[in-house]
């Protein structure tokens, strides 16, 4: 009988001790989601979200014909080429859909006959206003745009000019087997390119050679737009969007929507600080809009018929993307890149700044200008095929290598802060906030959990912590661990990255020298400032000397991998005794991530993304009101080949919704963690961590970890073949090995091809 | 934790485009939000209220006035169509009210019983409507004498009462706010703002001088809560929002806010939210203290969700979700609270309903470890539930000095009341140790070595010189004379005695306990402190033996120098006792603190002055002029360096301009 009564006490101690566990875990986790609510539909339906498909028209554009004018000079099995060579303008008929893509289109649709009718009734709208006036007719038909800067000597006047501003203006073709070329002179101004026009596999190339550009005698080319009007629709007549890769990625739909208040203007990879612009005013907590990420932008016309991809293949650095929306100037929406070859800058002659004179660059920015469209058609031609196009062109840029990334569950990864510095009575105190023994513990801890692949990149282990220190300032903070203690943590079983900040350099900080530093072209230092305090902006190439110098001591501490902090998201010119163009940086930059056997960079622009690892992913678009969407196109070009970490989750103000949009965008969760707690770092470079600390982000990493896993642990190294909006907040995520991924921010359950509750996902095809 | 040091708001930028970009920031917004830390800190926090699209409209808004929500519904003042629109909250058009009398309605209430009142001031009304959109009465311009013949009544906000008592907004009504009963009988008037004087009216004032009077400003817009509060925000410099309770007494604790606040709102738990033109959203707890705050303008004209063209009006729905409206764009645009919010919001309830829960703060600070409301949440929980050292320890957190003071004294009451008799016991003690060694030295001289030793130490000329210190305290006179005309100061004594005075200012300047401490350790310099004290001190001898040299003073440098050295001996002696006594002192003895302080400097001053006049030799009359002149002279050298500085400032700046102009012209 005591038997029976022991059996059943072991039972009854064993249910108590699991019902414990089971009652513990989910104590915290209510406590702190108790308040988690799905998002409203106003919400879903601004442009925080992508919106669902509701125009599905068939995309006609009757502006863009091929007329008798136009000669076929050029065709392969998907392509062929017709040009006016009167004015130089292009139609490729799409010959698997036959669809016509145009680079001017019919401008006389509000053109009355005699008794006061409109001779084209059907291409006319309400409201249209036509092409009245000649300079802008001229500049429809222009081939390429070209602004200028005369009286460059004292005090520099813009101008622009189109191809038939003058009639002296001339163009001598010479037509090649698969295209043209021709030597364009602009005779107000007296400029002279060669336009070299090609039809290639996928689409079309546009090239204007740097070394065939010459100035006229009294003007210097400041930037020119080769064929700005390719891909124009008027109004709502063509349903689609443009692509921009603002941030990740953001649609402006065709319509006629009021909030087209302005014209989307930006250059890729953000303003080049090294040129110095004029006074910038910022006020209250508004934060810069997001930058231009990648090299590209799409059209769409017709929802899964027609799309181009324009990618900027030489001359990205000095290039930006402009949208005019319709009934901003014209009736038509138009998408172009112009290329910058000079700039005006501010120099000042005073201290204070308060005297300046405007001068302009003499050489030429190093822009060879080469332009490609890839052409698109059915499924394809959307967002989504756009992003597989895109990656198969980085593909063969050599940029990605192709080879999908493989694991068996999806990794987190953990920015470690190792120490930081803050003011003491005397000078400035060193603080340990995690280290090595801790770390180490962390890991422990999460591998004892079950979360199998960690990449941590450990930031501040230098003799002064974080933020105000040298560049190189190793050996690294002894009070963190001893080399054989760091040795033993990067021979573990994770992957262990050094954060490496290599372009600031703060006032105060050690071994610097005026050479170190970058100069804009005003040759004043390029400055910023933080919350520890001024920084100057330092030349790449003593970055790179840097960091190179600083390899073999590392090596001593058993340091392979590097975390390259700031280079994937500022690129500047260095101008003054060492001058360095945007696109040398950008090699310099390339260069330095070769330089370690693995390394990952902080959300990178395109130069960049063949890194091992993607930190911090930017996972939102700047969200003007001319944007419709966004979708997530960046992350989609890369999904399936690296690993792409967001931004920390400590910080997510919604932590249910913004873990939805980890696992629609593919992206693996982040986490900022601190031994201790980041009450320290008050007073502190940073102090904007307001929450960090290990023992209080344990549980939820393990939580939040399985819940993204248990979804993307299905399409490691898959990428996306299709994603549709079936309802507001309701997305559906295809991936190539047929898995689909149900994402449901709303409120309201859904239920169809996959059933998903409301504020959560769901999984199919497995 | 309630005088909160809180920074100018707007800052301009010139010439630094780098925006450095944090781990912790929220890209999913345009915008930072900040909360108050410890030490009263401006901290960066979790997005509070997240951007959630506009309330799509059916129809379009021509320069919309006001905004109110009351039970979930939104009421427009559609001021350029001459309506007032009713919606829910996904937009759709619920009513439309419009009558000829309205004109440009530019204010809206509605009360409990759904009535609806529009301020008017085209029409110089007030019109009231029932929930059908019927008029049910207007009010215009009082008839009562009491309201002044002369008096505006332009009446552009409005805000309603439980007895149906009007709160108006005019236009040009200085007096503040008018005041009708809910049969338009004017009451008076309401909630003045205070004028302030400037330093030079204050000098007209004392001579008498006829000067242009102060009119106080009128508030820009108001509201009311359930308890029949009126808020309201001002375009004043300072004490822009206020509390005003049925008496017209503020009580709102809030000397910082943003500038050009516009409109105010009261959400469901009592928390205050304010609205600036400069689009800057702050939410306030209902003691004034600042949760929360966020938003801005769009200077690029890119319209950025989350970003405002010109925000006029707030409100807030039952969710607490916070409602903007833009007069240009004609558009409402929602804030959904964050689950951070959410959490916060969640304690603050709790607390109102006095369950004092740490465990909800604990989540609070999870997601942020400064928040400081957080910590003084628990610190005040703790301190209830008597747990008095870890209450002491959040207070401390969180910088809340009444707080630590109150649970300072819990902590040492229960230490007087376990261990008074052992104190006494111990005092006792020490002073019969100490009668009976001296008898027992009377007798049999034990201390005879000791004796001994501070005789040789005396016989050292520096250690003489320096013991004159002690007997400053007693015999400033005679030790003045000593110094002076028995040469028992040197330089050297001096210059130690110097040296310990800027080592006690420092002290004593960090080294208080924490409730009396005025300076934050962490980042309180101790050179540039030291070098302010020596500079001072040393400008100050320098300027009184310059002064007295031509006015007849006796005393040469050394003797001045010496001498304020020796009368500095006050100060000396009470610096470490006062930091001392400090630690045992509470709020409620503040004044023996006080009382001390100033009784050390007073002291100390006496004895300065005393010096001046027996080293220079001087009758009072002279003493007063060479005071006088001393501080004169002082200000003027501290002038005279600084012209000097920025005169040589601008000869470097314009030759290396003319050069740097050269270089860029001649030499491209």
């Amino acid at each position: 009988m005591w038997v029976v009564k022991r059996v059943m006490l072991v039972v009854l101690a064993l249910a108590w001790i699991s019902l414990g566990s089971v009652l513990a875990a989910p104590d915290m986790l209510d406590r702190l989601l108790i308040t988690e609510e799905a998002v409203t539909r106003s919400a879903l339906l601004s442009n925080r979200y992508t919106q669902m498909e509701s125009d599905l028209r068939v995309a006609q554009n009757p502006y863009v014909t091929i007329t008798d004018d136009f000669d076929k000079l050029a065709e392969n099995d998907t392509f062929a080429l017709y040009v006016n060579m009167a004015e130089l303008s292009l139609r490729i008929i799409d010959r698997r859909t036959g669809y016509v893509w145009g680079s001017n289109f019919f401008m006389d649709y509000d053109q009355l006959d005699d008794e006061g009718e409109l001779l084209y009734p059907d291409l006319y709208d309400e409201g249209d206003r036509g092409f009245r006036s000649q300079a802008w007719r001229n500049r429809v038909r222009s081939p390429v745009f070209i602004g200028y800067y005369t009286s460059v000597d004292t005090n520099p006047q813009f101008r622009e000019e189109s191809l038939f501003l003058s009639p002296l203006s001339s163009m001598t073709v010479t037509v090649l087997e698969n295209g043209f070329s021709a030597q364009l002179y602009f005779a107000v101004s007296g400029i002279r390119m060669t336009l070299v026009v090609t039809l290639e596999e996928d689409g079309l190339n546009v090239r204007i050679p740097q070394d065939s550009i010459s100035d006229g005698p009294n003007a210097r080319l400041a930037r020119l737009s080769p064929y700005p009007f390719f891909g124009a629709v008027k109004r709502d007549r063509t349903p689609g969007y443009v692509l921009v890769p603002d941030g990740i990625g953001a649609l402006m739909r065709f319509d006629k929507r009021e909030h087209f208040n302005n014209i989307y203007e930006k250059p890729f990879y953000g303003f080049d600080p090294g040129i110095a612009r004029s006074i910038i005013t910022t006020t209250g907590y508004v934060k810069d809009e997001h930058l231009l990420q990648a090299n590209m932008y799409g059209l769409v016309h017709g929802i899964d018929q027609n799309a181009l991809l324009g990618i900027v293949q030489g001359g990205a650095p000095y290039a930006s993307l402009t949208v005019y929306p319709a009934d901003i100037t014209t009736d038509f929406f138009w998408t172009f890149t112009s290329f910058q070859y000079r700039s005006v800058y501010r120099q000042p002659l005073n201290q204070s700044q308060t005297n300046a004179i405007t001068m302009l660059q003499t050489e030429l920015n190093p822009v060879d200008l080469d332009l490609r469209y890839v052409l698109l058609h059915g499924e394809d031609a959307n967002y989504v095929g756009l992003a597989n196009a895109y990656r198969a062109d980085l593909i063969d840029q050599g940029i990605l290598d192709g080879v999908a990334y493989e694991n068996d569950a999806i990794p987190v990864h953990l920015d470690v802060l190792a120490a930081e510095n803050k003011r003491a009575l005397f000078g400035r105190n060193t603080f340990v906030m995690t280290d090595v023994q801790a770390l180490g513990f962390m890991i422990d801890d999460l591998k004892a959990d079950g979360i199998r692949h960690l990449v941590v990149s450990y930031r501040g282990y230098g003799r002064s912590g974080l933020t105000g220190s040298s560049l190189n300032e190793m050996p690294a903070l002894r009070a963190l661990g001893s080399k054989d203690a760091f040795n033993a943590l990067n021979s573990r079983d994770v992957t262990m990255y050094y954060h490496v900040e290599p372009t600031r350099a703060y006032v105060g900080s050690r071994g610097y020298s005026p050479y170190d530093l970058s100069i804009r072209r005003n040759l004043l230092n390029n400055e910023g400032e933080d919350l520890f305090g001024t920084w100057y902006l330092m030349h790449p190439a003593s970055s790179y000397q840097r960091v190179s110098d600083m390899k073999s001591q590392m090596a001593s501490y058993g340091i392979q991998h590097v975390a390259f902090d700031t280079i994937g998201q500022l690129l500047y010119s260095s101008h003054g005794n060492q001058p360095l163009s945007r696109s040398e940086a950008i090699k310099t930059y390339q260069g330095m991530l070769d330089l370690f056997d693995q390394a990952a960079v902080y959300e990178p622009f395109d130069y960049l993304f063949g890194a091992d690892h993607h930190f911090a992913f930017v996972m939102y678009s700047s969200q003007q009101a001319k944007f419709s969407d966004t979708v997530p196109f960046l992350s989609y070009v890369l999904a399936g080949q690296k690993p792409l970490f967001s931004r920390p989750a400590n910080f997510f103000s919604n932590t249910q919704n913004e873990l939805l949009r980890l696992i629609d965008y593919n992206l693996y969760p982040a986490y900022y963690l601190t031994d201790f707690s980041a009450y320290l770092l008050l007073d502190s470079g940073s102090a904007d961590i307001y929450t960090s600390q290990y023992a209080v982000w344990a549980p939820e990493i393990k939580r939040q970890h399985a819940y993204v896993n248990d979804a993307l642990m299905h399409v490691i190294g898959a990428h996306v073949v299709k994603r549709e909006v079936v309802a507001p907040g309701v997305n559906l995520i295809t991936y190539s090995n047929g898995v689909i991924i149900g994402i449901n921010y709303s409120r309201h359950d859904y239920s169809g091809l996959l059933d998903i509750a409301s504020n959560h996902y769901a999984i199919g095809g497995i | 934790m309630k005088k909160l040091i809180i920074f100018v708001l707007a800052f301009t930028l010139l010439v630094i485009p780098l925006e450095t970009k944090a781990s912790s920031d929220d890209p999913s917004v345009p915008y930072e939000t900040y909360t108050i830390g410890p030490k009263g800190r401006r901290i960066k926090t979790q997005t509070a209220y997240d951007p959630a699209g506009f309330i799509s409209l059916e129809i379009d808004l021509s320069v919309p006035e006001a905004l109110m929500i009351k039970d979930d519904v939104i009421y427009v003042a559609d001021t350029g169509n001459q309506r007032i629109i009713k919606l829910d909250l996904e937009g759709h058009v619920l009513l439309e009210v419009t009558h000829e009398l309205m004109l440009s309605p530019t204010g809206v209430f509605v009360d409990e019983e759904n009535h609806l009142y529009v301020a008017d001031p085209e029409a110089r009304l007030v019109l009231v409507f029932d929930e059908n959109g019927d008029l049910l009465a207007t009010f215009d311009r009082p008839t009562e004498p009491i309201f002044g013949r002369t008096s505006p009544y332009v009446p552009r906000k409005i805000a309603v009462g439980k007895r149906g008592n009007m709160y108006i907004v005019g236009e040009g009504s200085t007096s503040g706010i008018i005041q009708l009963n809910h049969t338009g009988e004017f009451i008076g008037f309401f909630g003045t703002n205070i004028t302030g004087m400037t330093w030079f009216q204050r000098l007209a004032n004392l001579f008498n001088v006829e000067f242009a009077l102060n009119i106080p400003t009128s508030a820009s817009n108001l509201t009311i809560d359930e308890q029949g509060m009126v808020y309201t925000v001002s375009p004043t410099d300072f004490k822009r929002l206020k509390r005003f309770n049925i008496a017209s007494i503020d009580t709102l604790d809030n000397e910082h806010s943003a500038p050009d606040l516009v409109a105010v709102a009261i959400n469901q738990i009592g928390n205050i939210i304010t609205l600036s033109s400069q689009g800057m959203i702050t939410e306030y707890d209902s003691f004034g203290n600042m949760i929360f705050e966020f938003g801005g303008l769009d200077s690029t004209g890119n319209r950025r969700l989350g970003l405002f063209v010109n925000p006029v009006d707030i409100a807030v729905d039952s969710n607490h979700h916070i409602y903007v409206l833009d007069r240009t764009t004609g558009t409402i645009q929602a804030f959904h609270t964050s689950t951070f919010t959410r959490t916060v919001h969640q304690g603050l309830i709790s607390f109102k309903e006095g369950i004092y829960d740490v465990s909800q703060w604990e989540d609070v600070l999870a997601l942020n470890e400064m928040f400081a409301l957080a910590n003084s949440a628990i610190g005040q929980a703790k301190y209830r539930l008597g747990i008095y050292d870890e209450a002491l320890y959040y207070y401390q957190l969180a910088y809340d000095k009444t707080g630590y003071s109150n649970a300072f004294w819990q902590l040492r009451y229960t230490f007087l009341q376990n261990h008074l008799g052992t104190v006494l016991l111990g005092l006792i003690l020490l002073l019969t140790g100490k009668k009976t060694l001296k008898f027992v030295d009377a007798k049999y001289q034990i201390y005879a070595p000791l004796r001994r030793t501070r005789k040789r130490l005396l016989e050292v000329r520096l250690i003489f010189e320096l013991s004159h210190v002690w007997h400053m305290l007693r015999h400033p006179l005679d030790t003045l004379y000593n110094l002076r005309y028995r040469k028992q100061g040197s330089y050297a004594s001096a210059t130690i005695l110097y040296g310990i005075v800027t080592a006690l200012a420092v002290l004593i300047t960090v080294g208080p306990a924490f409730i009396f401490r005025t300076v934050d350790i962490e980042t309180f310099s101790v050179l540039s402190h030291t070098g302010i004290i020596i500079g001072l001190i040393l400008l100050f001898v320098f300027a009184n033996y310059l002064i007295s040299t031509i006015n007849e003073g006796e005393g040469w440098f050394k003797d001045v120098y010496v001498g304020c050295a020796y009368a500095l001996a006050p100060f000396i002696f009470m610096a470490v006792p006062v930091i001392l006594i400090s630690y045992g002192l509470t709020y409620d003895e503040i004044f023996i603190y006080q009382f001390l302080n100033t009784f050390m400097y007073g002291w100390t001053a006496l004895y300065v002055i005393i010096m001046l006049k027996e080293v220079h030799g001087y009758n009072l009359r002279e003493l007063f002029k060479n005071i006088v002149l001393t501080f004169f002279t002082v200000v003027l050298m501290i002038l005279l360096i600084f012209v000097v500085y920025l005169l040589l400032f601008q000869v470097v700046d314009y030759f290396g301009g003319l050069f740097k102009e050269v270089i860029a012209r001649v030499g491209r």
